[in-house]
């Protein structure tokens, strides 16, 4: 069930009036109709999945309990810590990694100049397991950690892995921040339902308008590389870089806004990453949740920035390549990762990875010169890199970028619907204008026109609704979705 | 407060919605969208009423309507052909309930879908089936069961208000009609404006998706009963379809052949049979040009000729 569909537009409102009509009977009902509602969400796109998250559930639950037992020994909580990595990591692996590696193992032998015969396995990727097995794997660290408290309470953690707003694209919520929130009574709040009404309203722009148009014209151009010129596949790349964003922080402001409809609050998964001023600050606003994870579960315990320069860069490449890896079983995504980290590392290795900790042009309209020059040239960077992530393998990436650098990218782009083209970058240019003010906030209209009359924000958010209407590109997964 | 808040968002809705329903339901069509090809539908169903015995009436989407040679089937076969194909995403199951009342005995009704109708919700309709329901043809509104209720909603805010689009009333006709266009039709349904204009080079379509739509073959069993009833033949064939995009979609286009086997449908040639050469489509894999619409036709000529003889 997709969010822009019919089907959540009916199942939205019917799971929030059972919701909080229930809110008088117990906070385990409402937490069941919770399961029950995630379950249901989640069986629309393949019923026989729900199996996995049932038993990755499970598996952390018992787990959990077992490491919460005071007078157990190290070693027998290593082992329970252990067999929760490899049972995640193992429905990961299996679903996700099985024929990634079986292809290159078998390539490595035949460069060796022996045939192996190996048969793959034909199994489709289960919808947001990249998610939620990161989820219920951060709970058994925790709790491991002595950061956290085990639940005995199967439904509320059941509903913590399968809270549907977050289930199949994240954010990928930490037990610490969310698991308690399942043990509070929730109290219908109007302002955070309408804020979440307003981040969906939001969420839906950037998905439906923004990332479903940019689509088009990247999927063209990146279909068709070979026929088109530098600065068409320029272009194609910058369709791209907002086409991910559009889609990504589209979905996340979605799930947000949802989980407010339900008194729940999820972390902030984007912060107007395209404003940074650094790759550094970059990592720090793009898919927080994930950087985060990576972050305090494999950066830090590996020494994180502390020791020499060699560790530095070992742990920078490390997280990098991983976090490439995580996004899917291609060599273009680890490649991605990979430039992420070169961009990275000398920023680290100078000590200027946390210079631009605050927001850009704070109490300012506009950028200074150098803010500006710094924006764009990281824009620059990433757009390039978001080549290899968009690319169908790692010759088509140089392919694509080789067809950038030549003579042509002085040339007029030119492709099918160039006109509707130019229309649409006006558009980028509006939502570019909106994101800009309201930069400082938590998505960008959260308090746009707040000071003004209702009826001028009420015409703000119908011109949403007109543009989402009349502007949507043709319908399309969320990308995310696929990892 | 939560009785506060559905209050509010019921009266922040209700203005867009009610504005909505009352433009797309009282307004009339817009000059420009009633040239569209969507509007052929009232010459074809003008046909289905009046065209005498002996009758073939061909269902499916455009893969008919830019596939078919109507006048080779009459001089071959000395029926009256019948092409009902407008657009796949009128879906199907649509399809098959406008023509059912019209059918009469005697008549020989064959079906020739294109593979996309068989997975996902295709044979439910898209935004076409919404302008066909509402603005040509709203006896039909009881006809549609939920599945197409659900698919066709998301599309009518924007149907809505197109209406409202200044663009929509100022129409300039050319003196040649486009091949989307309610005139490129000949008196048989088929679109002949084409036939003597250069194909496009066309994209192959890839493979079919993996859910099969096992419901759509009960709702052609059904139809199949229904026509029997009315003492028609049902028959069912098979597009032309572009040859790469065939070979892209053969395992799924299997899967339909072996579902129709299984259900007893007689079958007119095989998938197989009809995959057309790449040279020989107009603009999409399914539509073709002259050369691929006679090649088509004359296979469909001798599949029908074959059956028709043994019955």
């Amino acid at each position: 069930m997709l969010f822009n569909s019919i089907d959540f537009a009916i199942f939205l409102p019917i799971v929030f009036i059972l919701y909080w009509l229930l809110k008088d009977k117990s906070l385990r009902i409402q937490n069941i109709l919770i399961v029950g509602a995630s379950y249901f969400f989640y069986g629309q796109w393949d019923y026989r999945f729900l199996g996995l998250i049932i038993f990755s559930t499970l598996t952390d639950y018992l787990i959990g309990l077992g490491l919460g037992k005071p007078q157990l020994k190290s070693a027998k909580r290593k082992a329970l810590l252990l067999t929760s990595i490899l049972v995640n990591l193992g429905i990961l692996g299996l679903f996700k990694y099985y024929n990634f590696f079986l292809e290159n193992i078998t390539t490595v032998f035949s460069f060796l100049g022996k045939e192996i015969q190996v048969g793959s396995l034909n199994i489709i990727l289960p919808v947001g397991i990249s998610f939620y097995t990161f989820q219920t794997l951060s709970y058994s660290i925790d709790v491991y950690q002595r950061k956290l408290k085990p639940t005995k309470d199967l439904i509320a953690f059941s509903a913590f892995v399968s809270f549907f707003p977050q289930l199949v694209a994240g954010p990928i919520e930490r037990a610490a921040h969310f698991l308690p929130q399942f043990h509070r009574r929730r109290k219908f709040n109007y302002y955070q339902a309408v804020d979440g009404l307003r981040q969906i309203l939001w969420g839906l722009f950037k998905k439906m308008v923004i990332a479903d148009n940019c689509a088009i014209y990247a999927n063209e151009i990146f279909n068709n590389s070979s026929n088109y010129s530098g600065s068409t596949l320029l272009l194609g790349a910058f369709f791209f870089t907002f086409q991910i964003y559009g889609d990504f922080s589209g979905y996340s402001d979605i799930a947000i806004g949802t989980a407010k409809l339900f008194g729940f609050d999820l972390m902030q998964n984007f912060a107007f990453p395209y404003f940074s001023r650094d790759v550094a600050e970059f990592w720090r606003r793009w898919h927080i949740s994930l950087s985060t994870w990576f972050r305090d579960y494999l950066y830090i315990p590996l020494g994180g920035s502390r020791g020499g320069s060699w560790m530095k860069v070992r742990n920078t490449f490390l997280i990098f390549l991983v976090s490439g890896f995580w996004h899917g079983a291609n060599w273009t995504f680890i490649v991605w990762g990979g430039i992420n980290a070169i961009y990275f590392l000398p920023l680290l290795l100078l000590k200027r990875n946390r210079h631009n900790l605050k927001v850009v042009a704070q109490g300012r309209y506009l950028p200074s010169g150098k803010e500006a020059l710094s924006i764009a040239v990281t824009f620059s960077l990433t757009m390039l890199a978001w080549i290899f992530f968009r690319a169908e393998n790692l010759n088509h990436a140089l392919s694509y970028l080789q067809g950038i650098f030549n003579s042509s990218l002085f040339s007029i782009p030119d492709f099918p619907n160039r006109r509707d083209a130019v229309f649409f970058l006006i558009l980028i240019v509006y939502f570019l204008l909106i994101e800009w003010l309201g930069r400082e906030n938590k998505y960008a209209i959260e308090k746009l026109f707040m000071k003004r009359n209702r009826i001028l924000r009420w015409i703000y958010y119908y011109s949403i609704i007109y543009m989402i209407v009349f502007f949507a590109g043709q319908e399309q997964d969320f990308i995310y979705f696929q990892f | 407060m939560l009785k506060y808040f559905l209050l509010k968002i019921s009266v922040f809705l209700s203005i867009p919605l009610a504005l909505m329903l009352l433009v797309g339901a009282t307004f009339p069509p817009t000059p420009r969208s009633s040239t569209s090809l969507l509007f052929a539908k009232i010459e074809k169903d003008a046909m289905l009423k009046e065209s005498p015995s002996p009758r073939l009436i061909m269902i499916g989407g455009s893969n008919l309507s830019f596939g078919i040679n109507s006048q080779m089937i009459k001089d071959a076969l000395k029926l009256n052909p019948i092409n009902t194909g407008i657009h796949a995403a009128i879906g199907l199951k649509y399809m098959m309930d406008d023509v059912l009342d019209d059918i009469q005995p005697g008549d020989i009704v064959v079906i020739a879908s294109e593979y996309q109708q068989f997975y996902g919700d295709m044979a439910y309709g898209r935004n076409e089936l919404l302008r066909i329901v509402v603005d040509i043809d709203r006896n039909s509104l009881n006809d549609l069961n939920t599945k197409q209720w659900l698919k066709i909603l998301p599309y009518f805010p924007r149907f809505s208000l197109s209406k409202l689009k200044p663009n929509e009333y100022f129409v300039q006709q050319s003196k040649e009609s486009g091949v989307y266009e309610r005139r490129a039709f000949n008196q048989y349904g088929d679109v002949d404006i084409h036939w003597n204009r250069p194909g496009k080079k066309v994209q192959p379509l890839g493979k079919l998706s993996n859910n099969f739509n096992e419901t759509l073959i009960q709702e052609m069993v059904d139809f199949r009963e229904k026509v029997q009833q009315k003492r028609a033949k049902l028959y069912v064939t098979f597009p032309g379809y572009q040859e790469a995009s065939f070979e892209n979609g053969k395992e799924g286009i299997a899967e339909i052949e072996s579902k129709l086997i299984e259900n007893n449908f007689i079958l007119l040639g095989s998938p197989e049979r009809y995959k057309i050469p790449n040279n020989m489509m107009y603009d999409t894999p399914y539509h073709l040009n002259k050369e691929g619409v006679d090649l088509r036709t004359q296979k469909l000529i001798e599949d029908l000729s074959k059956v028709l003889k043994k019955n």
